[in-house]
């Protein structure tokens, strides 16, 4: 099943009578179970290409679906909602709620999707536990590393139980060995729970962990390649 | 959990938070302590005033007071209105006057008056002049009427106790005039009237210019809230006589009132612009600061809704606390001057020419807490929609990469 489809979408930012064709006649199709890495110099769209499949921007023409649903057609409140119970997002530099314990930034989203309280705290105990954190559930964002702020936000990304995982840069901020740890993660998420994962990256040994590949130069797909065959 | 978020995002700038807690503290205080302060003032003008003196209401011969108080215009059967008067049970008190505006002469100095003469034993319910007396008293005198005059007075034209003068009255209708001995001193907090008024018995100067007249029935009700229906309603049971409400016929202390009402909403406003102000600051420092935050919220799914929610709920817990506060304080200022007073003749000494008592003791009304925590609670909500605006037209996208 095609989690993501994309129809030769484009995403052109007018600065003054600048123009920049950040992501030019882009089509590509992420099915359920991919783990894939969106890679390319910096400033050759990734960032732009991402936003526009999480539906956190749009794109000037071209059509995205995500879980059969055209986004193109939807008002930024229906956006809002449609990310909610479908899209899951880790940043680079993490950005969980700073006043919320590892626990409740976990279970928040699950709070705004209306989930029971029982679900949800059996749920963020799960997610907790896959991430290889339980102890730290009490412990607020301040007092954990980088690396394990981030596995938080993963499980934070789980949580709503998405059709898929949108990371830009994931690693960008952590050490090798956090990073490493993180992509184990992923991986046996990957692996284990069919949990669908598109991530950009610069970084060579995140991208020799992803199924498929795709470079991304000026804009354009310039190679998608399957990994591990 | 919104609650919570709200909560605790309260407590990352503690220093801040406290400032508006405070702010609404304070602006609750300032609003009940000068109502309580104004009410007082209120209450006890129309004790001194209306209550003792006035009445609620006066009833005079309908040319009464365009003559300008003239002896010779006397209430028409005032044994019918007192019968009137007596069946009706809204009535609380009646008191039955002789008024009309006179000269008093002494053989060098002569000065305009208002000759009042009160029935001193039925009186005694409603005005208690009795009790300003400072020197002397007012007893009965066969020979000549006995004269209770203000100090105010009596040092302006050199008289002494014992000293006789002379009162002419009905100037414009009829002259008529008697001599007078003054038997008494008195001091009220009001100089202006003291200089006017000069009290005598009834029944003395009915004796004396062998009238039986009547010139004011002045009257209280049992509920002053009722006063205009009641005062309409008598009216149409003395359809020959003028029924005037006391704000008639002391017009000034009314728009005394008034005006102390004026300057209180000038007051107020002014207070909970800046109570205002001071809110749309910090929560707008608060959302600015929370860029980054409010943005990911909003990636992650966070309604439009639930982002106005969380905001408000922040601006109401520190309402919430610094209510309760605001009461507090008040309670216990208004609880202190309420039992010692404020002395305002220390403050400004023309208001004791004024009319206005220079003693005044703080009362809260009920109401004044309803209304001043709703203005609170307004103002604090009004003036989070800025902030709440301004978070909700944040782009998630350029949020996040915000710094
Ligand atoms: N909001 C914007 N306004 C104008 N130009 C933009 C905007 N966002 C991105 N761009 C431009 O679009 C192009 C693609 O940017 P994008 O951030 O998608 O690249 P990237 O591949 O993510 O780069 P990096 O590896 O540095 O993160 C760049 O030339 C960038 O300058
Ligand atoms: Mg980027």
């Amino acid at each position: 099943m095609n989690v993501v489809e994309t129809k030769n979408i484009e995403k052109v930012f007018r600065d003054a009578d600048l123009e920049v064709c950040a992501v030019n006649d882009v089509s590509l199709t992420i099915q359920e179970g991919e783990f894939t890495a969106v890679v390319g110099p910096s400033g050759s769209g990734k960032t732009t290409l991402l936003n526009m499949i999480g539906g956190l921007d749009v794109p000037t023409s071209g059509s995205v679906k995500v879980a059969s649903q055209e986004l193109t057609e939807l008002s930024k409140n229906e956006l809002i909602n449609f990310r909610l119970f479908n899209i899951g997002f880790v940043f680079q530099s993490y950005n969980l709620i700073p006043v919320l314990t590892a626990f409740e930034n976990v279970e928040f989203v699950m709070l705004l999707q209306k989930i029971s309280q029982k679900e949800r705290k059996q749920r963020v105990e799960e997610l907790l536990e896959a991430v290889g954190i339980p102890e730290k559930a009490n412990v607020r964002p301040a007092q954990l590393s980088g690396g394990q702020q981030q596995r938080v936000a993963v499980a934070r990304a789980l949580a709503p139980k998405p059709a898929f995982i949108i990371a830009d840069e994931p690693t960008a901020n952590l050490d090798s060995k956090s990073t490493k740890i993180l992509l184990d993660i992923m991986q046996k998420l990957n692996e284990k729970e069919g949990i669908t994962f598109l991530f950009s990256t610069h970084d060579q040994r995140v991208i020799d962990r992803a199924k498929r590949v795709i470079t991304l130069t000026d804009g354009k797909i310039t190679s998608d390649q399957n990994m591990k065959e | 959990m919104i609650i919570k978020i709200g909560w605790k995002n309260i407590w990352r700038k503690k220093s801040r938070s406290l400032i508006v807690i405070l702010s609404v503290a304070f602006g609750v205080w300032i609003g009940l302590f000068f109502g309580a302060f104004q009410w007082g003032t209120y209450v006890q003008k129309l004790n001194d005033i209306v209550n003792r003196e006035i009445g609620h209401v006066q009833i005079h011969h309908p040319l009464f007071l365009e003559e300008e108080y003239d002896y010779n215009f006397p209430i028409k059967d005032p044994e019918h209105v007192k019968h009137v008067l007596q069946a009706d049970s809204t009535i609380k008190s009646i008191v039955e006057r002789v008024v009309f505006s006179a000269m008093i002469q002494t053989t060098k100095e002569q000065s305009p008056v208002l000759v009042v003469g009160v029935d001193t034993t039925k009186e005694r319910k409603m005005h208690s002049i009795s009790t300003l007396i400072t020197q002397g008293e007012m007893p009965h005198d066969k020979r000549a009427p006995t004269l209770l005059i203000g100090e105010v007075l009596a040092n302006e034209l050199g008289v002494k106790l014992g000293d006789k003068v002379l009162i002419q009255g009905g100037m414009l209708h009829g002259m008529k005039s008697f001599v007078g001995r003054v038997r008494g001193f008195y001091e009220s907090p009001n100089k202006l009237k003291d200089k006017l008024i000069i009290y005598i018995h009834k029944s003395d100067i009915n004796k004396k210019l062998g009238d039986a007249f009547t010139h004011e029935f002045a009257i209280t009700f049992h509920e002053y809230d009722s006063l205009k229906s009641y005062s309409a309603l008598l009216q149409k049971k003395l359809p020959h006589q003028q029924i005037y409400t006391w704000g008639q016929i002391v017009p000034e202390v009314e728009n005394g009132i008034k005006m102390t009402d004026k300057v209180m909403f000038v007051f107020m406003f002014i207070i909970w612009t800046a109570l205002a102000l001071g809110i749309v600051n910090t929560m707008l420092m608060s959302v600015l600061e929370r860029t980054k935050e409010l943005g990911v919220l909003m990636a992650i799914g966070m309604g439009k809704w639930k982002i106005t929610q969380m905001i408000f709920i922040e601006t109401f817990i520190l309402t919430a606390i610094g209510v309760p506060i605001g009461i507090f304080l008040t309670m216990l200022t208004v609880g202190y001057w309420g039992d010692v007073g404020i002395d305002l003749s220390v403050a400004n000494a023309a208001v004791a020419d004024f009319g206005y008592s220079t003693m005044i003791y703080p009362v809260v009304k009920q109401s004044f807490y309803f209304q001043v925590i709703i203005q609170v609670i307004l103002v604090s909500f009004i003036s989070t929609i800025f902030p709440v605006i301004r978070a909700l037209k944040l782009e998630p996208i350029k949020a996040i990469n915000k710094l």
